[in-house]
C-alpha cells in the first residue's frame, strides 16, 4: 500500500526528479566508460563518414551531370565508396560497443537488485509478494537494459549525426543552419510536451505487467487447489480481467507512442516549404538544384536522426517509469549490518539474553524483557503457544533482527557491536523448510561455509544420519538437486539441511521447528541426525511439537512476548498451567473429544 | 544435470507454417483491427512510393523546364505525403496493439486452460515457473509478431516490387542494377538468418535460467542470508547475467552486420553514376530521375533491411511459439471436460482392487477398501506408502491402472472429474490462498453459494471468531499482499472452503500437520464439526489425530497391509505397531515423568 502511494505521488509530478533518475540511470554505464567512449568513437566515425555524401551527390549533380565535368566522376565516386564502407563499419563496432556496454550496466543493475534482496530485512519480504521483487529483475531491469541500448547507445549515435549535420548546413549556408538548429529542439520538444503521459502510460503497463506475474505464479502454483475445488472458471475470470487491464494499459501507450511521429509529418511539411523559399533563386539561377538537393538531403537526413532521437527519449521515459519502481526498491532501508567491525571469540558458544526487547513494527513490541542463559554445550527448548515470539527469538539469534532493547551475549561478548556476517559465522540453523538451491548435494552441504573440502561435506553428512540416503542416489554427493533436479522427501532436504548447518562447525545450533512438517519415521531419522550434530553445540531448539523438548537441559516458556518460567520439563509440567496445557493438548488432540 | 534443465519437454515438432496458421487463428474477433493496422501500413507504403517521384517532378519539370504553375501542388503533395505518414502512424500503432494484445489475451487463456487440463504432476517443480513465463515474457515475445513484425514483412515485400518498376519505368539500365543489389541483400539475409535464429534462442534461454536462478534466490534469501552466502549468491547471478550478455551482444552483432547490407546501396549508386552519367551528359537521362533513381535506392535497401530485422524477431517468435505450443498440445491425460455426472447423496466411497503407477514401480497395487456413508477412515502408514497418490486418484487427478473406485455405487471411472469434486470437500497440508478477500477465498467464486453460506461454512471451521476480529471482517484482503494469517487460521479458512458446497465427502490430506499444538487443537475442533455427518478420509502421520477413527487402513508399498481399529491393529500388525511406537516416543515426551 504504501509503495502503490509512492508510485501515485510521483505520477502526479511526472517532471520532476526526471533527470535525477536519468542521472541514477547512467551511472551504471561509468564502469564500462572505455566501450562508451570506444563507441562515442565509432559513432563520429560513421557520421564523419556518411556528412560528405549529400555534398558529393551535389557534386554530383551540379558539376558532373549539369557542368559535363566527366572527370570529375571516378574521384567522386570512389570517394563515395570509401566513406560508405568507413561508415558501415564503424555502425557496427558502435552498435556492438554500446549494446555491451548498456546489457553490462543492466547486469550491473541486477547484481546490485540482488544485493539488495540479500540487504533487505526478512520483514520487508513479509509485506511484499515475491512475484513484484522478481518483477523487479526481469520487467524492470529489462526496460532499463533497452534504455541502455536505445537511448544511450541509438540516441547518443543519433545525437551525434544531428550535431554534425547541423554544422555541416550552417557551413553551405548559415540562414539553413539556424533553420536546423530550431528545428531540432523543436522536435524534442514535442515528445516533451506529452511526457507525463509516456511516463503514466509506462507506469501502468509496468505496474499491469507486475500483476499479471502475481496473478500467473499465483493460479499455476495454485493449481491443485483450483481443479480440486472445480474452481477453473473463476480462475480464468480472473486471468481475464487482468488481461483486459492490461490491454487498455497497451492500447493507450501505444496511442500516445504513435503520437511521437508527428515529428515526421512536420519535417515534410518544412522540406516542401525548404523548395518553396529556393524556388525563386532557382529559378533566377542564384542557387543550383545540387545545392537545394544536398541541403534537402541534409534535412531530411536530419529528420531521420530526430526520430530515433526522440524514441530514444521516449524509451527513456518508459525506462524512468520502471527505474523508479526500481531505484524505490534499492533505496528501502537495507538490514543494518554494519556493526563496528568486532570480531567474536566463540569457544564454547555460551548464549545470554538480557533484558531483550524487539519489535518488527516500531509500536508493536513482539518481545519484551526477555532473559535467559543458555550455558555453552547445553540444549535449551523454546516453547510457547503461536505469536509468543519464538520465532522471534530466532531471528535475533540470527540477526535478523535487533533488539530494541537489551543485549544478547555469545560468550560473554555483546553481539550488537559485531556484524551479521560475524554472528552468523556462529551460529547454525535448521529451518522448518529450507530452500535447497539448483545444485549437487556436496555444493548444498557445501552452503554452510565457504570453501569447505569434500572431507568436511561427507563428515557433516555423516553427522546429520544423511550419508546412507545420499550414497543410494545415483551420483551420490554429485546428485544435481534443486527446483528442476531430484527432488528430495521432506526428511531427506531436512538432512541435508542439518548438515549445510554442521558443515561450518559453527559453536550455536539453532533448530526452528526442524522436524515439524514431517511423518513419524522421517522425524525419527532426523531426530537420530539432529542427536549427533548437537554434540558439543550449544544448540536451541523452537519447536511446538515436544519430542525434541524432553531431551532438552532447559525450557524456556514464552508467553505474549515474555519469559513465563525456565525450568525443566518435569518441574515445569508441575508448576507451569500453560506448559502443562500445551504438553496434555498436543497429546489430546480434539479428536479424542469426540466420543465425549 | 537433467534434460529438461532448459525447458519444457521436447516439444512435438510443429512447422512453421503450422505455427503462422495458428497464430493467424489467435487473432479472430480482432481481425478488423488487424485489416485497418494493415490498411496503415500499406498507407505508408504507398506514401514511400509516391515521395521521390514527386522530387523528380519538381527536378525535372518544376526547375528543370521552368513550369512554375506545378511548383506548389507538388510541393503541397509533398507536405501531403507528411501529414499521411504522420496519421498512419498513429493510428497504425493503436491498431495493431488492440489487435497484438487481444490475440494474447486469447493465447494467455489458453495457456491457463491447458494449464487446468494436464495432468496435475506435471505442473511440479520448474514446470511451474515455465507455465508462468508462457503466461507472462513468452505471450509478450509472442505479440510482437503482431505488432509489428508480420505488416512490416508484409509492407516491404509489397513495396520492393513497387520500386522495381518505378526504376525500370524510368530506365531499363536502373532496373538492371537494382535487380543486381537484391541477391546481395538475399545473400545477407540467408547468411545471417540461421546465427540470428540460434542467437535469438540463446537470448531467450539466457532470460529463461536467469528468471529461474531470480526466483530461486529471492525465495531463498532467508537461507542465503542465514549462511552468510550473499556473494555466492551474487556470482551465481552474475554468471547467468554473463551469458545472457553474451546472448545479446552476439544478436546485435548479427542484426548491426546485416543492416551493412546497405552498403548495397552505396554500390548501386556508384553503379548508377559510372554507367548513366554519359547519358545525363548527353540529355538522354533527366538529372532529376537520377536523383530520384537514388531515393528509390536507398528506400529499396529500407525493405531488406527492415526484413532483415524483422526476420530476427520472426525467429525468436517462432520459437517462443513453438515452446508455448508445445505446451498447449501437451496430451491432457485427464479429460476433465467430458462425462457422466455422479449424483451423489450418501457419501458411499468403495475403493476396489486399485493399481496405480507414475512411472514403471507401482505406487498402488490391489487396493481395496469401502467407508459407508458418514464413516470416518484414517489412511496411515509410512511415507512413500501411496496414501497421497490415493487422494490424487479419488479427486480424479489421475486414472487407476487398474481397478476402480465408486462412490455410492457408481463407477467414477466414465464420470466427469468435475461432477467427483463436487462430492468431495478437500484440505491439503498447505492450502493456497488466493489475493483477495476472506469471502472470495472460503467461496472462490461459486456463484451457487451465499454470503450466509460462507458464514455458515466459516462457524462450523471454527473460523468464524477471528475472522470476525479482522478489520474488515470478511471482506478482509488475505492474499499475498493483504494480512497474513497465521498457519492455523489459513488451514481453518481451507476447512470452510472444503465444506461450503456442503459435500458429502470430505478428505483431510494431512490438514494439520504442519501447525504447532494450539492452532492444531483449533483447527481439530472445526474439523470435527465440519465431518459430523460425512464421510470423511483423513490422511495423518500422526497418529493421535487419527486413532479415534472408525476404521484405520494401513498402507505399505503400496498395498492394504491391514485394516480395523487402532487397538486391532496395535495388537496383531507389527508395522503398524513399530509406527506407533516410534510416535509414542513423543507420548513418553509430555506425560510426567
Amino acid at each position: 500500500m504504501v509503495r502503490n502511494a509512492n508510485i501515485r505521488s510521483l505520477m502526479s509530478q511526472p517532471n520532476e526528479n526526471i533527470p535525477r533518475t536519468v542521472r541514477r540511470m547512467a551511472s551504471y554505464l561509468r564502469p564500462h566508460w572505455k566501450a562508451q567512449l570506444g563507441a562515442v568513437v565509432a559513432s563520429l566515425v560513421t557520421v564523419g563518414a556518411e556528412l560528405p555524401a549529400p555534398l558529393l551527390l551535389k557534386a554530383l549533380v551540379d558539376d558532373v551531370a549539369i557542368g559535363g565535368d566527366l572527370s570529375l566522376l571516378p574521384p567522386l565516386l570512389i570517394a563515395i565508396g570509401a566513406l560508405a564502407i568507413a561508415g558501415a563499419v564503424g555502425g557496427v563496432a558502435a552498435n556492438y560497443l554500446f549494446t555491451s556496454a548498456g546489457e553490462q550496466a543492466a547486469n550491473v543493475l541486477r547484481r546490485a537488485l540482488m544485493d539488495q534482496v540479500l540487504r533487505l530485512p526478512l520483514a520487508y519480504f513479509r509485506g511484499h509478494r515475491t512475484g513484484d521483487t522478481v518483477t523487479h529483475f526481469t520487467a524492470d531491469s529489462a526496460a532499463i537494459a533497452e534504455a541502455y541500448e536505445n537511448a544511450y547507445g541509438n540516441g547518443l549515435a543519433a545525437a551525434i549525426s544531428v550535431l554534425g549535420i547541423v554544422i555541416v548546413v550552417a557551413i553551405i549556408d548559415w540562414r539553413f543552419g539556424v533553420l536546423a538548429a530550431v528545428l531540432v529542439p523543436l522536435y524534442m520538444l514535442l515528445p516533451r510536451l506529452r511526457q507525463g503521459h509516456h511516463v503514466r502510460a509506462a507506469q501502468s503497463v509496468q505496474s499491469a505487467t507486475g500483476e499479471l506475474g502475481g496473478l500467473a505464479t499465483e493460479l499455476i502454483a495454485g493449481m491443485r487447489d483450483i481443479r480440486a475445488f472445480n474452481r477453473q472458471a473463476w480462475s480464468l475470470e480472473r486471468l481475464r480481467r487482468l488481461l483486459l487491464a492490461l490491454r487498455d494499459a497497451r492500447v493507450y501507450q501505444g496511442f500516445i507512442v504513435g503520437w511521437t511521429w508527428v515529428t515526421t509529418t512536420i519535417f515534410w511539411i518544412v522540406y516542401a516549404g525548404i523548395f518553396l523559399v529556393l524556388a525563386e533563386p532557382i529559378f533566377g539561377g542564384e542557387v543550383t538544384i545540387g545545392f537545394a538537393l544536398a541541403l534537402a538531403g541534409y534535412l531530411s537526413w536530419l529528420n531521420r536522426e530526430v526520430t530515433p532521437l526522440t524514441m530514444a527519449y521516449v524509451d527513456l521515459l518508459h525506462a524512468v517509469g520502471a527505474a523508479r519502481r526500481l531505484f524505490g526498491f534499492l533505496d528501502t532501508p537495507a538490514e543494518d549490518d554494519a556493526g563496528d567491525g568486532t570480531s567474536l571469540a566463540v569457544t564454547r558458544g555460551d548464549i545470554e539474553f538480557r533484558g531483550v526487547s524487539a519489535a518488527y513494527l516500531a509500536d508493536t513490541p513482539v518481545l519484551r524483557d526477555v532473559s535467559f542463559h543458555v550455558p555453552g554445550g547445553s540444549t535449551t527448548a523454546i516453547v510457547g503457544p503461536s505469536g509468543a515470539g519464538k520465532s522471534t527469538v530466532v531471528n535475533l539469534l540470527l540477526r535478523f533482527l535487533q533488539p530494541s532493547a537489551g543485549e544478547i551475549r555469545l560468550d560473554g561478548q555483546n553481539t550488537g557491536s559485531a556484524s551479521a556476517t560475524e554472528v552468523r559465522r556462529h551460529v547454525g540453523v535448521v529451518f522448518q523448510d529450507p530452500v535447497l538451491f539448483h545444485g549437487s548435494i556436496a555444493d548444498n552441504i557445501g552452503f554452510g561455509r565457504e570453501g569447505i573440502g569434500q572431507r568436511e561435506v561427507a563428515r557433516a553428512a555423516d553427522i546429520a544420519a544423511a550419508t546412507d540416503f545420499v550414497k543410494a542416489t545415483r551420483d551420490g554427493f554429485d546428485t544435481q538437486v534443486g527446483e528442476r533436479a531430484l527432488r528430495l522427501s521432506g526428511g531427506q532436504a531436512q538432512r541435508i539441511a542439518i548438515a549445510r548447518a554442521i558443515a561450518g562447525d559453527p559453536r550455536v545450533l539453532v533448530l526452528d521447528e526442524a522436524t515439524s512438517a514431517l511423518d513419524a519415521e522421517s522425524e525419527h531419522l532426523v531426530l537420530q541426525g539432529l542427536e549427533r550434530a548437537r554434540e558439543g553445540r550449544t544448540t536451541i531448539v523452537v519447536a511446538h511439537r515436544l519430542s525434541t523438548v524432553h531431551q532438552a537441559d532447559q525450557v524456556v516458556v514464552l508467553d505474549e512476548g515474555r519469559v513465563l518460567d525456565v525450568g525443566r520439563h518435569g518441574e515445569l509440567y508441575e508448576r507451569c498451567d500453560l506448559y502443562r496445557d500445551l504438553c496434555d493438548r498436543q497429546m489430546q488432540p480434539a479428536t479424542e473429544g469426540r466420543d465425549a | 544435470m537433467t534434460a529438461s534443465a532448459t525447458g519444457v519437454a521436447a516439444p512435438p515438432a510443429i512447422s512453421d507454417r503450422e505455427i503462422a496458421s495458428r497464430l493467424w487463428g489467435y487473432l479472430r474477433g480482432w481481425r478488423l483491427d488487424y485489416a485497418g493496422a494493415a490498411a496503415m501500413t500499406a498507407g505508408n507504403s504507398a506514401v514511400l512510393l509516391t515521395r521521390p517521384w514527386l522530387l523528380h517532378v519538381l527536378i525535372d519539370d518544376v526547375f528543370g523546364k521552368q513550369d512554375r504553375g506545378l511548383l506548389i501542388p507538388t510541393l503541397l503533395g509533398i507536405a501531403g505525403c507528411g501529414v499521411a505518414l504522420g496519421l498512419a502512424a498513429v493510428f497504425g500503432h493503436w491498431f495493431h496493439t488492440r489487435a497484438a494484445e487481444g490475440a494474447m489475451s486469447r493465447m494467455r487463456q489458453e495457456v491457463l486452460q491447458q494449464a487446468q487440463r494436464i495432468p496435475i504432476g506435471d505442473l511440479r517443480g520448474r514446470r511451474t515457473g515455465d507455465v508462468v513465463s508462457h503466461l507472462t515474457a513468452d505471450a509478450a515475445v509472442i505479440s510482437t509478431v503482431y505488432l509489428h513484425a508480420v505488416s512490416v514483412v508484409c509492407a516491404n515485400a509489397l513495396r520492393l516490387p513497387g520500386y522495381l518498376v518505378i526504376m525500370f519505368v524510368i530506365d531499363w539500365r536502373l532496373g538492371l542494377i537494382t535487380v543486381a543489389t537484391l541477391p546481395i541483400h538475399a545473400l545477407m539475409a540467408t547468411r545471417v538468418r540461421g546465427r540470428t535464429q540460434a542467437a535469438g534462442r540463446g537470448v531467450q534461454n539466457a532470460m529463461g535460467r536467469l528468471s529461474a536462478v531470480m526466483t530461486e534466490l529471492v525465495g531463498g534469501a532467508r537461507d542465503v542470508k542465514a549462511f552468510n552466502r550473499q556473494r555466492w549468491a551474487g556470482e551465481r547471478l552474475d554468471a547467468e547475467t554473463r551469458t545472457l550478455w553474451r546472448a545479446r551482444v552476439r544478436v546485435a552483432l548479427l542484426g548491426s552486420l546485416g543492416r551493412t547490407a546497405h552498403l548495397a546501396y552505396w554500390a548501386a549508386l556508384i553503379a548508377i553514376w559510372a554507367f548513366l552519367a554519359d547519358a545525363v551528359v548527353a540529355g538522354t537521362v533527366a538529372v532529376g530521375f537520377l536523383v530520384a533513381s537514388g531515393q528509390y535506392l536507398l528506400q529499396v535497401g529500407g525493405p531488406v533491411r527492415n526484413v532483415l530485422n524483422e526476420f530476427v524477431q520472426i525467429q525468436v517468435v517462432l520459437g517462443t511459439s513453438r515452446r508455448v505450443f508445445g505446451f498447449l498440445d501437451t496430451p491432457r491425460e485427464v479429460d476433465e471436460s467430458t462425462g457422466r455426472s455422479l449424483s451423489v447423496t450418501r457419501g458411499e466411497l468403495q475403493i476396489r482392487d486399485v493399481g496405480f503407477s507414475y512411472g514403471e514401480d507401482d505406487v498402488l497395487n490391489q487396493v481395496s477398501f469401502a467407508a459407508s456413508p458418514g464413516e470416518r477412515v484414517a489412511l496411515v502408514g509410512p511415507s512413500g506408502a501411496g496414501k497421497s497418490t490415493l487422494i490424487s486418484l479419488l479427486l480424479k487427478f489421475y486414472e487407476p491402472r487398474s481397478g476402480r473406485i465408486e462412490i455410492d455405487g457408481q463407477d467414477t471411472r466414465d464420470a466427469s472429474a468435475a461432477s467427483v469434486r463436487q462430492s468431495i470437500g478437500v484440505v491439503f497440508q498447505d492450502a493456497t490462498l488466493f489475493d483477495g478477500s476472506v469471502l472470495e477465498n472460503i467461496s472462490l467464486g461459486r456463484e451457487t453459494v451465499s454470503e450466509a453460506d460462507v458464514r455458515r461454512a466459516a462457524v462450523l471451521a471454527n473460523a468464524d471468531d477471528f475472522i470476525t476480529a479482522l478489520e474488515h471482517g470478511y471482506d478482509t484482503n488475505i492474499g499475498e499482499r493483504g494480512v497474513r494469517l497465521s498457519g492455523g487460521q489459513v488451514q481453518r479458512i481451507a476447512i470452510a472452503r472444503a465444506i461450503v458446497g456442503d459435500p458429502r465427502i470430505l478428505v483431510l490430506d494431512e490438514a494439520t500437520s504442519s501447525l504447532d499444538a494450539e492452532s492444531e487443537w483449533l483447527v481439530q475442533q472445526g474439523l470435527e464439526r465440519a465431518s459430523a455427518g460425512r464421510t470423511t478420509l483423513v490422511i495423518a502421520h500422526r497418529l493421535a489425530t487419527v486413532r479415534q477413527a472408525d476404521r484405520i487402513v494401513f498402507l505399505d508399498g503400496g498395498r492394504v497391509r491391514d485394516a480395523g481399529r487402532h487397538d486391532e491393529l496395535y495388537a496383531r500388525n507389527d508395522h503398524y505397531r513399530r509406527l506407533c511406537d516410534l510416535q509414542l516416543l513423543r507420548g513418553e515426551a509430555s506425560s510426567p515423568a
